[in-house]
This record gives structure tokens, C-alpha cells and sequence, in this order.
């Protein structure tokens, strides 16, 4: 059964696109990250153009953030005063994203810089979780065989300079009183990426809120949950204005496959141990970012690009 | 001469070679003059039929009629990029921006027409694909990759032997139109010729129109792009909401 999209102006197998949705689905819940780095590649990969690959996939980040973001409010783990300041910087890095992410697009380079952006970012992560996990099984392991208790992670360091900036701002939830100069170099950054590649960032930004800022981890993922929601809400809006690439469609099929994998996954994930899930996630970004690089490298079957900018 | 009387001058020339004294004359009709994409859409085929009226001064010509379709879409910009490896990746040159292009290009002529675009200089001649865009040598190589990718997707269509003479003076031919085509306003010319001149012309015109939820979504995305924008977060907000009142675990 094929459908119609509207935006993409393309036939696609509604088969197709909810299997992508539900094992993109299955992955974030088993994982626990948002999935957008895999949802935006599966679609560029299965030839949606790359403009609405990206911005279609922003609402449907909005959606399976929300229920998870909604589990994490009942329990009270968001601070909503942190999530607010991260959002309103947010709102600036999800405009100029939006904005360059236009430009691009009628420049003709849009296709290279997500490549680019991905191969370096993926690559980057992929590695680092992938370091991280392995230590932490080699530890456990050694751990074991001395017959003590496994040790608890490792925190990161002292970060003192982030401590001693100005505008200091009291975060009650978090049992904070740090600068909110950091924050809003965050939210700024993380949206400002989000919004170009597709992403929600959670995977940048709850290591980045535990190691950089020094905040409680039980209150972590419940307001990067938020910050993703309102971030990624922004950015359709400035998608739907800025390029008119949000596929409404396209959106609601990867949602309904969404959701149903998010289930599934959630439940396989109990059955595994933390850092042997780190380690997967690690092993599947790295995939990812090394299919884009080898798609940079390897010489192209077709030697011209093609883009329609626009009817007069 | 004046620029404008040497324009003038041509024109004449040309519509007195477009309709002689001796009338042979088109009457064509299009199979339909919307096509609907609806959300199974997955392409579409017009039949245009034809006959050739001959007025009763007329002699009956000995040779055989030779006619030509030509059906352009709406146009649209297109920016044609080489891709080159430069510091070990592939990436996109500047590249040349090609400025109402039609979306869709089709030429369908009878087996016998062929002849008559080996000619350029024949006066009223329709383009044929391999002659769409002019200009130097780099940009006719960048005007051939375009029409070759728009023709992988069905865009760009040439068949020299699609017009079928049913008898000397009917004829009929198929527009396939594929499912990635844009929606607008088509022009249909057909081109009558005997004897290698051209003897008549006739205009026809369709239109692609999505209908139903396709049409109000893409309508509202183009022309209230805030208010779709703001649509579609509300809609991620519910989706979300239902899903997670659905399967919510204790």
C-alpha cells in the first residue's frame, strides 16, 4: 500500500516508513535516546530528499519525547525552571539552524553538510560511548574476579571554571546555584544542531548536563525530556516558515511506528545491563556515522546533483 | 529595421507559414483535463486523439501527415551541481542554476517525424529534449545530466514513434505522466506537418491538481506556513499524549 506525501511530492510504502518508525521506535526505547539520529539517516538512506528527511522528523521527535517527558513530570523529576532557561536560548539556536539550514538547501550543499555534520558527530559519540562502556565491563569484570562489589561510575571532573562565571542563578529542583551563562550556551548549541540535522540532542545534552553543570541525575533526563519537547516544537514551526519541508504525513506514519517500537524496545531493555546497552548504542552510532563517511569517500554512481529550488 | 518591426515581420512570416491557403486543420481532444492526486496516487496516462480536417477546396495530399506532441509543465527552477572530490570527499561545485525549466518535458511524434528535428532551422520546429537549454559547454553538459535524471524518474519523455496514425488522418497518442509529477498548469501543442512544412498547430491544456486532505495540507504548508507549522506541533503533542496514556506501565 502506497500513500501519497503531500510535501515530499512522492509515493512511499506506508509498510516501509511504519517499519522504519517502529524499529527506529524500538531502538530509542530500548536504548533510552530520542532516535532521531537514526530516524533522519533511515530516511535520507531510503531516498526522502534530505530537507524533508530532516524536518519531518522534527515533530516526530516532539511526539516521542512527549509521552516519555509526561511519565517523568508525574514522578516530579523535571526541573522546569532549568528546561524553561534551556528552551528560550533554544528558541535563538533553532531560528539561525532553521535559517542556515534554508540557505543550504537553495545553495545546494544542504545534502554535503548533513553528511559532513554526521559522519563527524556520530563518529565522535560512537567512539566515546563505546570507550566508556568498555571500561566500565573491563572494571566490572576485574571487579568480580576480586570478589568485590562492581565499583559505581566514574564522575567527571571538577569543571570549576564554569562555577566561577557571573549571573548566577538558584535552581531549586536541582539544588543548584550555578551561572546561566552555561545553560544558555547549551540550549543554544544543542537546538542549534538539533534543528539542522534532525536531532533532539538528548544524547549530547544529558551527559553534558551531568559532567558540565553538575546536575542531579535524577532529574536529568526528565527536563532534557522537556527541553527536547519545546526545542524540537520550536524547530517544526521554524521548518514549516523557513524551508515549508515538514511533511505532516510522513510525520504521523514514523509516529504510530513510533510508538509501538518505543514499547517494545522499553521492555527488551530491562532484560540487559547498562553497559552492555551503552556499548550496542555505541557500536549502532558509529555504523551510522561510518555509512556517511562512506558515502563522502566512495566515488557516487551519479556525478551531478540535482535540486530544484524553487518554482517562480 | 527596427528591433520591433523585424519582430513583428517574423511573426508574420511564421503564422503565414503555420496556416496556408489550402487548410488542413487539427481537431484534438484531451481523455481528461484534470488529473486528480489523490493519496494513492501512483501516476497517471492521458490519451490525446486526433483527426485532421482537410476543407473541401483541399486536394488529398499523396504523402503521409507526420504530427508531434509536445506537453510542458509548470516551471520550475532547477541548479545543476558536478560533484567533485576535493580534499578526499565528494563534495558539490557552484554549479549552474537553470531558470523555468519545465517540470515535465514530453516529445511524442509519429515514426515518421523523426526526420523533421534533425533540422534546426525549420521554423515553429518543437525542441526536442537534447536541445532544451543553450549556452556553452559546460552548461549544455550539466543541461544533459539534468535531463537525463529527470527522464530516470519519467519526467522527461521522448518517444519518436508514441503518435500512432489509427488512419491517414486519425491519430492518438498516450501521456504518461509518473507519480512524482508536480502539480499546475500543462500545455499541450500539437504540431501538424506533411512534406517536411508545417501545416497547422493546436493548443491543449491540462491540469494536476492534488484533491482532498493532499491538497488543503500542501495548500495550507505553502500559504500559512505558521499556522501548519503550529498544526503539526499540536498533532506531535496529542500523538505523544495518546501513546503514552495507551501503554502506560506502573
Amino acid at each position: 500500500m502506497t500513500f501519497y506525501l503531500p510535501i515530499a511530492e512522492m509515493p512511499v510504502s506506508v509498510f516501509m516508513v511504519l517499519a522504519m518508525g517502529g524499529a527506529v521506535g524500538l531502538i530509542s526505547g530500548l536504548f533510552g535516546v530520542g532516535g532521531g539520529f537514526l530516524m533522519t539517516p533511515l530516511l535520507i538512506f531510503s531516498g526522502i530528499p534530505p530537507a524533508v528527511a530532516v524536518a519531518s522528523v522534527t515533530p516526530q521527535i516532539v511526539a516521542s519525547s512527549t509521552s516519555a517527558a509526561l511519565t517523568y513530570w508525574r514522578r516530579r523529576q523535571v526541573d522546569f525552571k532549568l528546561a524553561a532557561i534551556l528552551i528560550a536560548a533554544g528558541a535563538a539556536g533553532a531560528f539561525a539552524g532553521a535559517e542556515l539550514f534554508a540557505r543550504l538547501g537553495s545553495a545546494g550543499h544542504l545534502t554535503l553538510v548533513i553528511a559532513l555534520s554526521y559522519t563527524a558527530f556520530l563518529a565522535t559519540i560512537g567512539s566515546l560511548t563505546l570507550n566508556e562502556s568498555v571500561r566500565a565491563m573491563l572494571r566490572a569484570r576485574a571487579a568480580r574476579k576480586r570478589g568485590e562489589a562492581p565499583p559505581p561510575s566514574r564522575r567527571g571532573g571538577t569543571h570549576g571554571w564554569i562555577h566561577r562565571l557571573p549571573l548566577k542563578v538558584r535552581f531549586r529542583r536541582s539544588r543548584l546555584y550555578i551561572s546561566v551563562l552555561p545553560v544558555v550556551g547549551l540550549g543554544l548549541t544543542i537546538s542549534f544542531l538539533g534543528t539542522l540535522l534532525g536531532i533532539g540532542g538528548g544524547f549530547i545534552m544529558v551527559p553534558a548536563l551531568i559532567y558540565l553543570l553538575k546536575v542531579p541525575t535524577s532529574v536529568v533526563v526528565g527536563t532534557s525530556l522537556v527541553q527536547i519537547v519545546g526545542v524540537m516544537g520550536i524547530a517544526t514551526v521554524m521548518h514549516s516558515v523557513a524551508s515549508e519541508s515538514v511533511d505532516i504525513i510522513l510525520a504521523f506514519i514514523l509516529m504510530i511506528g513510533g510508538v509501538f517500537g518505543a514499547q517494545i524496545g522499553a521492555s527488551m531493555g530491562q532484560a540487559l545491563r547498562g553497559e552492555h546497552l551503552r556499548a550496542l548504542l555505541g557500536l549502532l552510532v558509529l555504523a551510522v556515522g561510518l555509512r556517511f563517511a562512506f558515502n563522502l569517500v566512495v566515488t557516487p554512481s551519479n556525478l551531478f546533483a540535482i535540486t530544484v529550488t524553487g518554482m517562480p | 529595421m527596427t528591433p520591433r518591426r523585424l519582430a513583428l515581420a517574423l511573426a508574420a512570416a511564421v503564422s503565414l507559414g503555420a496556416s496556408p491557403a489550402a487548410a488542413e486543420r487539427l481537431v484534438s481532444s484531451l481523455s481528461a483535463d484534470v488529473v486528480r492526486v489523490a493519496s494513492n496516487f501512483s501516476g497517471a496516462r492521458l490519451s490525446l486523439f486526433g483527426v485532421i480536417e482537410r476543407d473541401a477546396q483541399t486536394v488529398a495530399r499523396a504523402g503521409t501527415y507526420e504530427v508531434i506532441v509536445v506537453v510542458r509543465g509548470p516551471p520550475q527552477d532547477v541548479l545543476v551541481q558536478r560533484k567533485e572530490r576535493r580534499f578526499g570527499i565528494w563534495m558539490n561545485s557552484p554549479g549552474e542554476r537553470f531558470s523555468e525549466m519545465p517540470s515535465y518535458y514530453g516529445v511524442f511524434a509519429s515514426p515518421g517525424a523523426e526526420a523533421l528535428f534533425q533540422d534546426p532551422t525549420a521554423p515553429g520546429l518543437p525542441r526536442s529534449l537534447s536541445t532544451l537549454a543553450g549556452g556553452n559547454a559546460e552548461r549544455q553538459l550539466l543541461a544533459r545530466a539534468m535531463t537525463l535524471h529527470f527522464a530516470g524518474d519519467g519526467l522527461f519523455v521522448e518517444r519518436f514513434d508514441a503518435v500512432s496514425m489509427l488512419t491517414k488522418t486519425f491519430f492518438r497518442t498516450d501521456i504518461p505522466l509518473p507519480s512524482v509529477v508536480a502539480d499546475g498548469d500543462y500545455s499541450v501543442t500539437i504540431f501538424l506537418y506533411a512534406d517536411g512544412a508545417q501545416l497547422d498547430t493546436e493548443e491543449l491544456a491540462f491540469t494536476v491538481s492534488k484533491v482532498g486532505f493532499e491538497q488543503r495540507m500542501f495548500e495550507l504548508s505553502r500559504h500559512q506556513p505558521l499556522l501548519y507549522g503550529i498544526g503539526a506541533v499540536v498533532i506531535a503533542l496529542l500523538t505523544g499524549y495518546v501513546g503514552g496514556v495507551v501503554f502506560r506501565r506502573n
